[in-house]
């Protein structure tokens, strides 16, 4: 089983590869992405179940035992979200192929997609600190050409936004891996756990923490280093919005879990309790950005940054509660986010490719069908039953009452409060407005696009219903990646129990 | 050498945040590559440095020499060097489209993926350029 764990690398880096060489093949590119992003959901799947069967799995690169080799690891944590993130990754490049064939493609969109992905999953299934750094690498650089490759002036604009800060983000990364070095000797997460525990008396690696954290919350767009993500996140095709939104903040939230619950359970004192505040803060800027924005792309990019306030004030609350509802929110937030987004892709599509708010408008009567297919992720949003963002924020809310931050709790409870509003606010626009007069027709679709078109937002809906009606499976994952971060004896097993292979 | 390392680092450091301060986006891309090279040596000095004394383990023995500096940091440098040139060069390249499209330098005046903000300090015609898609705002 252990082979799954390079395969879910190997997968999309060789995809990027074909599809790079076949760039200025039309159909054969589409082909080669779609089906590579297959196989990834169906390995990345596959790992699920095994961890979910079996316990966590890892496996040493070039045979060299733990601490000193390259360590690939699969809790439930890291395989819940490379399996979701798979499946998510196929339904956002399904859409993407609806549209017609644009001069990104030609100049190797899909490569380039299929190399953030492996950086994505990479991030998620690697057992080291340093890994951590060279996949996120991968993964930034990889998203700078996503963002920039059509080359026109908006995209090349949010570029400069999007690239100097994350550059910075891995300078900090890196100073916090040299300092955290310096102190422990070791880079493996498992061995920097029993390090800091064995640390003497007066001895911490907390500014070392602090930088890499400060690394992660750029990357997650925490307040206050949020402001690049609003800035360039509406600027690309939809569906590449879709995944950035749903795959790359959550890397820097991944990063906060592992390291602040797994790596550092206890220490950085009032830091944590600061960590808390940052989170309310960033709910209740990204709420109220979303609020005045009078563009549907850039109110979606402020929602993304909201709701990571969401999923980090769980991981600030220092309870097992708390980070398992973290995780529960993350991981639905990830299908929420892509339904939404694309969901809005159709929308942007019938209004002849405007997101203006107030040039939107009249679907209510014209599409009615789309209506449906927009409401269960907008209302997941919202945090309205049954739909499964509902859930996520009742944990929540349960977690924050039981630990005692009252504070952040009613902050959290507004923030939700004006959420409503603003999906109310795009919902009403987009879909009960009266039609503008001189609308432009509806998009074009490329060869088959109905279908593509229809498939990943149909489930997506689905997705969110079911997964809100039927609640218990999603819980019980978000309590196990939980019980596994803050009980780590399985982990540290698996990374120091796989002998060398050969 | 303990003090001189610091001292170096110190001063990429300042020199960055210096240039990553300009409205101008070339100085902006040199204060990176500052101080991402203070990072590296800060990196360098977390495997220990030491004069003379190679990271070799000699012959008949089976670890190195108390006082040999750790090749592992070394090896971490070599890789976020090599990051690290590969972003910059992008970086460069970026800028130099940036500035045959966008035709400025001046981040201020790169408002075309976001709401032109009406400023005293851009000239009016500098912000009125390409914002196909995006809602202008209204003048407070």
């Amino acid at each position: 089983m252990t082979v799954l764990l390079p395969l879910s690398l190997l997968v999309p880096l060789a995809t990027a590869v074909a599809a790079f060489l076949l760039r200025r093949r039309a159909g054969a590119e589409r082909a080669v992405s779609l089906t590579g992003a297959l196989i990834l959901a169906g390995v990345t799947a596959r790992l699920f179940v095994a961890v979910w069967a079996d316990g966590p799995l890892a496996t040493q690169m070039g045979g060299w035992a733990a601490p000193f080799g390259i360590t690939l690891v699969a809790d439930m944590l890291s395989a819940a979200l490379a399996a979701l993130g798979g499946a998510l990754a196929l339904l956002a490049l399904v859409y993407a192929c609806a549209e017609p064939r644009k001069a990104d493609e030609s100049h190797g969109l899909h490569a380039l997609l299929h190399v953030m992905l492996a950086g994505v999953q990479g991030a998620f299934l690697t057992g080291d600190l340093f890994n951590l750094y060279v996949w996120f690498e991968v993964l930034l650089i990889s998203s700078f050409a996503v963002l920039v490759v059509g080359q026109d002036r908006r995209r090349t604009d949010a570029g400069v936004k999007y690239l100097v800060p994350n550059m910075l983000g891995t300078v900090f990364f890196l100073t916090g891996v040299a300092l955290v070095y310096a102190r422990t000797g070791t880079l493996n997460f498992a061995d920097l756990h029993a390090a800091v525990q064995g640390l003497p008396p007066g001895e911490s690696i907390d500014v070392g923490v602090v930088f890499l954290l400060l690394a992660f919350i750029l990357k997650a767009g925490i307040f206050p280093l949020f402001a690049w993500l609003p800035a360039s996140y509406h600027t690309p095709p939809v569906a590449v919005s879709a995944l950035f939104a749903a795959l790359l903040t959550k890397v820097g939230v991944y990063g906060v879990a592992r390291l602040l619950v797994l790596v550092v359970p206890t220490g950085l004192g009032p830091l944590r309790d600061g960590l808390l505040g940052l989170a309310a803060l960033t709910m209740v800027v990204g709420v109220l950005g979303a609020l005045v924005q009078r563009d549907m792309r850039r109110l979606l990019n402020f929602t993304v940054v909201s709701h990571i306030g969401f999923a980090v004030f769980g991981l600030a609350l220092k309870s097992q509660v708390g980070v398992m509802a973290a995780l529960f929110y993350m991981l639905q937030d990830m299908m929420v986010k892509t339904g939404l987004f694309l969901a809005c892709g159709m929308v942007q599509r019938e209004s002849g490719g405007e997101t203006r708010m107030r040039r939107l408008g009249g679907l209510w009567s014209a599409k009615p069908a789309l209506a449906l297919l927009f409401l269960p992720s907008a209302l997941a949003l919202a945090g309205i039953p049954p739909f499964v963002g509902f859930w996520g924020k009742l944990m929540l809310v349960q977690a924050g009452v039981a630990a005692g931050a009252w504070a952040a709790t009613a902050v959290m409870l507004l923030a939700t409060a004006v959420n409503v509003l603003v999906v109310g606010r795009l919902f009403a626009q987009a879909f009960w407005a009266p039609a503008p007069p001189d609308r432009p027709p509806p998009l074009p679709l490329g060869p088959g696009g109905a279908a593509l078109l229809l498939g990943p937002v149909l489930v997506l809906a689905a997705a969110v219903t079911v997964a809100g009606v039927v609640v218990e499976p999603g819980v019980q994952v978000a309590g196990r990646a939980a019980a596994g971060l803050l009980d780590p004896a399985a982990y540290l097993a698996a990374v120091r129990g796989e002998g060398n292979p050969g | 050498m303990n003090i001189l390392l610091p001292l170096i680092v110190g001063v990429l450091v300042a020199c960055a945040a210096y240039l990553l301060l300009s409205r101008n986006l070339v100085r902006v891309v040199f204060g990176l590559a500052l101080i991402s090279n203070a990072a590296n040596l800060a990196l360098f000095a977390a495997g220990r440095l030491s004069r003379a004394v190679p990271p070799v383990v000699p012959e008949g023995a089976t670890v190195l020499p108390a006082a040999a500096a750790n090749p592992l940091a070394q090896a971490l440098i070599l890789t976020a060097v090599v990051i690290g040139f590969g972003v910059l060069t992008f970086a460069f390249v970026l800028t130099y489209r940036a500035y045959q499209k966008l035709g400025t330098m001046d981040t201020a005046a790169m408002r075309h993926a976001e709401p032109p903000v009406p400023r005293r300090d851009v000239g009016a015609g500098e912000v009125a350029g390409d914002v196909a898609g995006v809602e202008p705002e209204a003048p407070p």
